[in-house]
């Protein structure tokens, strides 16, 4: 197995601590992706797996080896790790045509002549840029220099693939075609693959794996609908699905057997199960967070116990709706489907099953159920 | 859709009369009195005389129009060529990353540059100086004989050279770190992932990418140099018989010692013509390809 694992590793630029220990296992043959918000380490995290960063102490092994250690001081360049890396900017060399930029890599190699000629015809028809050979960078558009970078690093055929937000210079129409065919390449090619994104939606339509970071650290690794129906933690559950999910405050009445009866500001009294192993106390602040998906809106009461509420805005996408609606003195999402007859400024009344509801513990930000 | 280009004009026209006023006006002026007589006893007498000027100065003895050019090109050929070759060497190794105190240097190499072209004539007279300058100070340790440097015929162009070297490289320096600093880090990460060794990316990514700086810089200094007056006057006057008389140092005599105002007119307008038709042969050699840095 080629595994790539990541031990305790950190990185640190002057006083910013940019990465913090991190403990990552990225599968072989995996689409693993680092999603974060800008500045959370993840592109450090990659250019530290690529060898372009050197970390401030940890280990890195890919397969058996190590390629870095800080103790035993060990440091393999970036040329002998078999990987290769799309870059956000494509970092195509402007004074060399597409030929000589995908030629680069094989001469360094020292492969020959008409090896190298056969191998970048084919690369070149892989990713449809058949007769732009002789073209400049600047004399292609956006989705040809992000083709041509892809064909850059397909040539010298890396067990393991890198991009760092390959796709967020172009705009949506060829973002959303690239995307899937940058699923086709993975799977055809069967290299392991870590993809650096900020776009949760990229990352959950790419992935068998993501890790969420934030801060230098690793908040949750997990698969991409694991990941949205059991959010670790609370920044996990708000970066990760669009529109975000609802939060709301909620004190704790009383704990039972894996269970807890809560009071919600606004909601009401909830019965929640499946808590964790976990002792809450009475009146101990928690937060409640509810998919806008897992909430259902009536026009008239169904039963006396929901929640009343005033539409404010109606948002449709065609394929469904997003209705805004004032809950006390809070702004919470609910989708709706696509035909309704729901008005601005009309009340409604909100219904939800209790099992969908994310409980946190407000202090930690850690999932109780 | 057609605008009235009135209001386009209007706010040029600032720019337009200091360049009309600054540089038109003076070159038009330079090319007319070179084709006139004038004296600088008697500055308002303005004869035509056609090429004689120029006849005049190709077939001058003393010094030999032939020892100008040669003394002019050496000139401006040794001090351009360590210029930009130091220049980009000292840009490289402080565009390197494990470099510590960049700026430090950054800011310390800039001092040559900022000194005024008089003061480094005669700081490097001191040093050149025979017998209580330190280069030959610095010779006799080695067991060298002691030279005249700026006196000796022979090694008074090479002093003047290295004086003006020492003053020039700054600004290399400065041109070839913006041009550095202009590539975008990626493109050498990307090399390098492609198992490029330092020599490779030096002269496959790096060296290309500062083409037109390098160019820029060559056309720049190249103009600069064949201008050097204040540096030569300070530690030679173009002395010893006439080795180290360069095109402005024979203008300013002709002109100003010699009152010959015309034909000093037309020294200049050939030095500019020797610049334009360098200007034209760098432009040749570097052929700026198709590319350009998006």
């Amino acid at each position: 197995m080629i595994d790539i694992v990541l031990k305790g590793v950190s990185k640190d630029f002057g006083k910013y601590l940019a990465v913090d220990t991190l403990d990552l296992t990225i599968k072989e043959h995996d689409f693993h992706t680092l999603l974060g918000p800008s500045g959370c380490g993840k592109t450090t995290t990659l250019r530290m797996v690529a060898g372009l960063e050197e970390p401030t102490s940890g280990d890195i092994f890919i397969g058996k080896h190590a390629v870095f250690s800080s103790k035993n001081l060990i440091n393999v360049s970036p040329a002998k790790r078999n990987i290769a890396l799309i870059f956000q900017d494509y970092a195509l060399w402007p004074h060399m045509t597409v030929f000589d930029n995908i030629k680069f890599g094989l001469e360094v190699l020292h492969i020959k002549k008409n090896e190298v000629k056969r191998k970048i015809s084919r690369i070149l028809e892989n990713v449809h840029l058949e007769g732009l050979e002789k073209r400049y960078p600047n004399e292609l558009s956006g989705g040809q220099q992000q083709r041509v970078s892809m064909a850059r690093m397909l040539v010298i055929e890396p067990k393991i693939l890198m991009m760092d937000e390959p796709l967020s210079n172009l705009d949506a129409k060829l973002r959303s075609s690239m995307r899937s065919e940058i699923k086709r390449l993975h799977n055809n090619i069967g290299a392991t693959t870590i993809y650096v994104t900020h776009d949760q939606e990229e990352a959950m339509a790419l992935s068998d794996m993501i890790t969420v970071m934030n801060n230098g650290k690793v908040q949750q690794t997990a698969s991409p609908l694991e990941l949205y129906d059991h959010p670790e933690n609370i920044f996990v559950a708000g970066f990760v699905g669009n529109p975000p999910v609802n939060l709301l405050n909620g004190r704790v009445i009383k704990q039972g057997l894996q269970k807890v009866l809560i009071n919600s500001d606004f909601l009401g009294q909830i019965n929640i199960d499946n808590i964790q192993n976990v002792t809450l106390k009475k009146d101990q602040s928690v937060i409640i967070g509810i998919r806008p998906e897992d909430i259902t809106l009536y026009s008239s009461n169904p039963d006396k116990n929901s929640a009343e509420a005033t539409i404010i805005t109606i948002l449709p996408t065609g394929s469904e709706t997003l209705v805004e609606i004032k809950l006390g003195d809070k702004i919470i999402s609910a989708k709706v489907e696509r035909h309704n007859s729901y008005e601005i400024n009309t009340k409604v009344y909100l219904a939800f099953e209790s099992h969908s509801i994310h409980l946190f513990d407000s202090e930690s930000g850690r999932r109780l159920n | 859709m057609k605008r009235k280009p009135l209001g386009g004009y209007l706010y040029i026209t600032p720019l337009l009369i200091g360049v009309i006023l600054f540089s038109v006006y003076p070159v038009i002026q330079v090319i007319w009195m070179s084709f006139h007589e004038i004296s600088l006893a008697d500055i308002r007498s303005e004869t035509f005389i056609g090429f004689r000027n120029f006849k005049d100065i190709f077939a001058m003895e003393d010094p030999p129009f032939i020892s100008v050019v040669w003394v002019t090109f050496a000139f401006v050929g040794g001090s351009v060529l360590f210029h930009v070759g130091a220049g980009l060497a000292l840009a490289l190794l402080l565009n390197l990353g494990w470099v510590k105190g960049k700026n430090f240097f950054r800011n310390l190499y800039m001092l040559p540059w900022i000194t005024a072209g008089i003061m480094v004539g005669y700081t490097w007279s001191f040093l050149f100086e025979p017998r209580a300058g330190i280069l030959n100070y610095l010779m006799s340790l080695v067991h060298l004989p002691s030279q005249s440097w700026t006196a000796d015929p022979k090694l008074a162009l090479p002093s003047i050279i290295i004086a003006n070297i020492w003053r020039g490289v700054p600004y290399s320096l400065i041109l070839e770190t913006a041009g550095l600093q202009s590539i975008n880090m990626e493109l050498y990460d990307a090399a390098v992932v492609d198992g490029a060794n330092p020599l490779q990316i030096l002269t496959r990514i790096t060296l290309p990418l500062v083409k037109e700086f390098i160019l820029l810089n060559l056309i720049l200094d190249t103009g600069l140099t064949f201008q050097v007056f204040d540096t030569i006057f300070a530690m030679t006057a173009g002395g010893p018989l006439h080795r180290t008389e360069t095109f402005s140092i024979f203008m300013y005599y002709t002109a100003f010692k010699f009152g010959k105002i015309g034909m000093g007119s037309a020294i200049s307008l050939l030095l500019l013509i020797f610049s334009l038709i360098i200007a034209v042969i760098y432009i040749k050699f570097f052929r700026p390809g198709k590319e350009r840095y998006a």
